[in-house]
């Protein structure tokens, strides 16, 4: 039988690397001029709510049957540890790191100030996440 | 003179402009041909109007270069992505597009189906499908329109989505069996699996699901030895690479949940299939699926057959079932009994920790069994095709085959000439059993030797009472 293309999934995983890439075009916009316009701030809040529902998968994994939302937000915990470069020797530790990456983002919104090392390294989750969701979108065409 | 990245900018853009022109052509040659449905020109229309709006944007950043001096090169980069990705996108959707028109679709079946989904889909919501031939032995649906959704506003063209309903399906069926009405039913499992969604059956289903947490940590360990990586699919291949306990256990509980949901949905979809269209669909199932070895195989998507053959037995036939017990005939019976006797052999898996996964989520599936039948007549109560109605009308339609008649109508008064125009559940119904019970009686009947031939008339047969109750039932001819 031929393979056939998940077409949801290539087309989410597309739509992930894009939506990575509004990210890093945001927090690059903002770096540059300190100022979050109207686009910034929505790209930016849903940055926030994308890391809200990782750490929330990443917490429920024992139990995700409990709603189709719970099973999503683990399998984008376990998709974003794919993604990420950092050594860590625990779970904890990794749900730590990614609450780091939203405070900075919150700081952000609050008008508090935030240094060039916090944005970047956000900037590099994010890019790093949108690679990965782009190489993988493109290693499904190719498989086919 | 511009300098050198700017230089590079300017023939990125222009390549993007030249795919962009490619494409459009592409699109025209699609535009001009005919197609049975209305689906393939509504993905068209949207990929144009996409196209056009890409052309222009790029050409605005051709023109704008000069303000954006000084913008660092990511920036401008990430922009072009999206174009581009976007550009690929559509190109990638047009193959969607190929096998649908007029010459490769089964037509006897589009206005049944338009029906079944004007029956179970719309309400508020607009919706478009295209049934496409496909070169893959294989029955599929492929609801788009969210993926669509997904990419397109991420690309930052969320605008042009009023050009796509809210629901867009491509369905795909194997171009041999395109004679073949009666294994057509196969595509009310892929209708199912769209409705498995709308009646939010998942949220009524796994929470009931609970895994055997003894063997879950028995998997763990499995893995955790082999020290390898549980990957979503065969093309990402697997790596020797030494991963934390916590990632494995992680990765093998999203691996077991994510096999749980699937397996649910797809005897879910097994379950309202047979809600909406009786022992049809279970006949079809079986004839699709028998000659193939791989019965006894689970995948991460779908239930070994067998299983499904065992889970959709007991609806048909079992107390709590949908009691077609009492109205199919002797010969019918004995022919779904034996596919179940059969899909009861089931051969022992090699040891590993695949099969070990597949072994767990069973257990778990097993446990929902009876939920699903609850839950599937709870959802298409008021909507299903009913014993009573099979036994009104099966056998008379099947008289109309034994005298080479097509089964459209049953006439209720010879006199008045008052007919009733059948509904396409019963056509089918009629259709099944009597190639099961009376196949040898309509070879004897058109004299011919060759039973391939015999089969292929009792389609036509079959497809012309698909044909001719739609016009009866378009020209108000019932009584």
């Amino acid at each position: 039988m031929m393979r056939e293309l998940d077409f949801a999934k290539y087309s989410h995983r597309l739509g992930e690397g894009l939506f990575a890439d509004k990210v890093v075009l945001s927090l690059s916009q903002f770096a540059r001029t300190r100022k979050a316009d109207k686009d910034i701030k929505r790209n930016l809040g849903r940055a926030q709510s994308f890391l809200q529902e990782v750490i929330e998968g990443g917490r429920s994994t024992q139990d995700a049957f409990r709603s189709s939302q719970t099973a999503a937000s683990a399998r984008a915990f376990t998709q974003v540890v794919e993604a990420s470069t950092i050594q860590v020797s625990s779970k904890e530790e990794f749900l730590r790191y990614l609450d780091g990456l939203q405070d900075t983002l919150s700081k952000t919104f609050a008008g508090k100030a935030v240094t060039k090392e916090e944005l970047e390294r956000v900037e590099g989750f994010f890019s790093r996440y949108g690679q990965l969701q782009f190489q993988r979108s493109k290693a499904m065409l190719e498989s086919v | 003179m511009q300098s050198y990245p700017e230089q590079i900018t300017t023939l990125l853009l222009r390549l993007a402009q030249d795919r962009s022109k490619a494409l459009n052509l592409e699109l025209q040659r699609l535009q001009s041909r005919q197609y049975p449905s209305t689906g393939p020109h509504t993905l068209i229309k949207l990929a144009v109007a996409t196209n056009e709006k890409i052309t222009k944007d790029l050409s605005v950043m051709l023109d704008q270069q000069q303000k954006t001096k000084g913008i660092p090169n990511l920036e401008i980069e990430i922009a072009l992505r999206a174009k581009t990705e976007l550009l690929a996108f559509l190109h990638f959707l047009m193959q969607y597009v190929e096998g649908a028109d007029i010459e490769h679709t089964p037509i006897a079946f589009i206005f049944p189906l338009q029906c079944l989904l004007r029956k179970h889909l719309t309400s508020r919501s607009k919706f478009d499908f295209i049934v496409r031939s496909s070169h893959s032995y294989n029955y599929k649906i492929r609801p788009m329109a969210e993926g669509i959704r997904e990419v397109f506003s991420n690309a930052g063209y969320k605008r042009l989505l009023y050009l796509l309903p809210n629901q867009f399906l491509v369905i795909d069926y194997p171009i041999c069996e395109r004679r073949n009405v009666l294994v057509q039913c196969m595509f009310v499992h892929e209708l199912s699996h769209t409705l498995y969604y709308r009646y939010n059956l998942a949220s009524r289903l796994l929470p009931n699901a609970l895994l055997n947490e003894e063997e879950v940590q028995r998997l763990i360990a499995a893995y955790a030895i082999q020290r390898v990586e549980v990957t979503e699919s065969k093309t990402e291949s697997a790596s020797a690479e030494v991963l934390p306990r916590w990632i494995i256990e992680d990765r093998v509980r999203v691996s077991l949940q994510t096999t749980v949901e699937q397996w649910v949905e797809e005897l879910t979809a097994d379950a309202l299939a047979l809600c909406l269209f009786g022992p049809a669909y279970f006949f079809a199932f079986a004839y699709f699926s028998g000659p193939f070895a791989s019965m006894d195989k689970p995948s991460e998507t779908h239930p070994p057959d067998k299983m499904r053959i065992e889970f959709m037995f007991d609806m048909l036939l079992k107390d709590r079932g949908l009691g077609y017990g009492k109205v199919l005939d002797d010969i019918a019976k004995t022919h779904i009994e034996l596919w179940r006797s059969y899909a009861m052999q089931v051969r022992p898996a090699v040891s590993s920790t695949e099969n070990i996964l597949f072994s767990i989520v069973t257990q778990t599936i097993r446990q929902l069994f009876a939920h699903i039948v609850e839950q599937t007549k709870e959802v298409t109560r008021g909507k299903r095709y009913s014993p009573q109605a099979f036994s009104r009308d099966v056998s008379t339609l099947c008289l109309n085959l034994a005298n080479a008649f097509p089964p459209n109508e049953i006439i209720e008064d010879y006199k008045k000439g008052n007919t009733r125009v059948m509904e396409a559940e019963s056509i089918l119904n009629a259709g099944w059993v009597y190639l099961i019970s009376g196949y040898k009686t309509f070879a004897d009947l058109l004299g011919v030797e060759d039973s391939r031939e015999t089969i292929n008339k009792l389609y036509d047969l079959v497809a012309k009472g698909l044909e001719y109750a739609e016009i009866q039932r378009q020209w108000g001819m019932e009584a």
